[in-house]
């Protein structure tokens, strides 16, 4: 009769722990990339980018606490001015935020950066560039979770030679608290060798993961010795 | 056994919340689109007698004269044109005329901006010591972006 219940309460413990372990890879698969096709009303306005700023739009963009992000961004395009007011002579240079960067005296290019709707995606598009043309976008990205959270991996890709793309700003292993803020920049410089009438992509990666706040905790330890059956468990303080 | 699913469920459960640990991946796309850029001559005509112009590359203009008086000048006008959205600046121009002969081009010269959509007239005069000559020559531009 004993060993009956045993066995029935082995069988409820199995299926609890399917069951349980069903939920957890399910919650964490939900919790992936979305994608911009994928935007859910309760997803929106909750990603990590606050603000993206482009140093080529034409626009002088003030952020709150950082003052004006792209000075010398003014619309402007002193020998040629293709754009008008839509874009500025053209960076030449990568551009440090607050500080105004080195230009052409010509507006032949622009790029405009736009967030999707649920602020995890910046789009990022230059118009007419040619060599040696080098924007800089500006993005914050905030910690909107109530714990910790680290930078786990930022991977840049882009499948040809003729761009030189950087992030800096945010780096693999910074760990944001909870409500901060840091400024990301991605610069992006059309190399010599850039065909004309063609079009390149590029890609950037960061995935944030939770830190820890603790790094100890109990955890089960357990085992069976290669040369017998003797078999070995218990509670274990991990590090 | 009781003891064992109890243990068992545990550690799986607390290795499944242990994946479930928030994470998320953020992106930032970027595309780039070029311009077109190159300039091009167009346009060769004659302006007086006994010389013919051609376009025969993009930035190669051929010259003929046939039967030249001496110390004649043969003139013919070309257009200089910008069809890029690019600014392009005339690198060189280089001229090859035949020993004994000479040419120049007036109107445009190394070193000028071309804007785009922008038209320059250009001059191509040569003349020749010896009468009764004919020969031919080229003009050969190099365009390069503004900036280089």
């Amino acid at each position: 009769m004993k060993k009956v219940h045993f066995v029935k309460a082995g069988l409820v413990c199995l299926a609890a722990v399917v069951v349980l372990g069903g939920l957890g890879a399910v919650y964490s698969y939900s919790s992936g990339t979305l994608r911009a096709g994928d935007m859910v009303a309760t997803a929106c306005f909750d990603g990590p980018f606050t603000w993206v700023v482009s140093n080529d739009d034409g626009k002088v963009t003030s952020i709150s606490p950082y003052g004006v992000i792209d000075p010398g961004d003014d619309g402007g395009g002193t020998n040629y001015d293709k754009w008008g007011d839509q874009s500025s002579d053209d960076p030449s240079e990568l551009q440090t935020r607050g500080v105004e960067c080195a230009r052409y005296d010509k507006d032949v290019a622009r790029t405009i950066a736009w967030r999707s709707c649920d602020r995890k995606e910046i789009t990022v598009l230059l118009e007419n560039a040619y060599p040696c043309y080098y924007p800089t976008v500006f993005f914050g990205l905030k910690n909107n979770q109530s714990f910790s959270v680290k930078i786990q991996s930022i991977d840049i890709s882009y499948d040809i030679p003729e761009l030189t793309v950087t992030v800096d700003g945010v780096a693999v292993g910074d760990v944001l608290s909870s409500g901060q803020e840091v400024t990301g920049r991605l610069g992006i410089h059309v190399e010599q060798s850039a065909q004309q009438n063609s079009t390149y992509n590029v890609e950037v990666k960061i995935v944030l993961v939770q830190k820890e706040e603790s790094g100890c905790g109990w955890g089960w330890w357990g085992g069976w010795n290669w040369w017998g059956w003797r078999g070995w468990w218990g509670w274990k303080w991990w590090c | 056994m009781g003891m064992l699913s109890i243990a068992l469920l545990l550690s799986l459960g607390i290795m499944g919340v242990g994946y479930a640990a928030w994470t998320d991946t953020i992106s930032i796309y970027g595309t780039v689109e070029t311009a077109s850029w190159g300039g091009s001559l167009s346009n060769p005509v004659p302006t007086s007698a006994n010389i013919t112009l051609s376009v025969v590359l993009p930035d190669t203009l051929n010259v003929s004269v046939s039967n030249a008086h001496a110390n004649t000048q043969y003139t013919g006008s070309f257009k200089v044109n910008n069809a890029g959205t690019v600014p392009m600046r005339i690198e060189s121009i280089v001229l090859a005329p035949p020993s004994g002969t000479t040419a120049t081009v007036s109107g445009v010269s190394a070193g000028d901006q071309i804007d785009p959509g922008e038209t320059k007239s250009a001059v191509v005069s040569t003349s020749t010591p010896i009468g009764c000559m004919s020969y031919n020559f080229t003009v050969t531009f190099t365009f390069v972006l503004w900036n280089e």
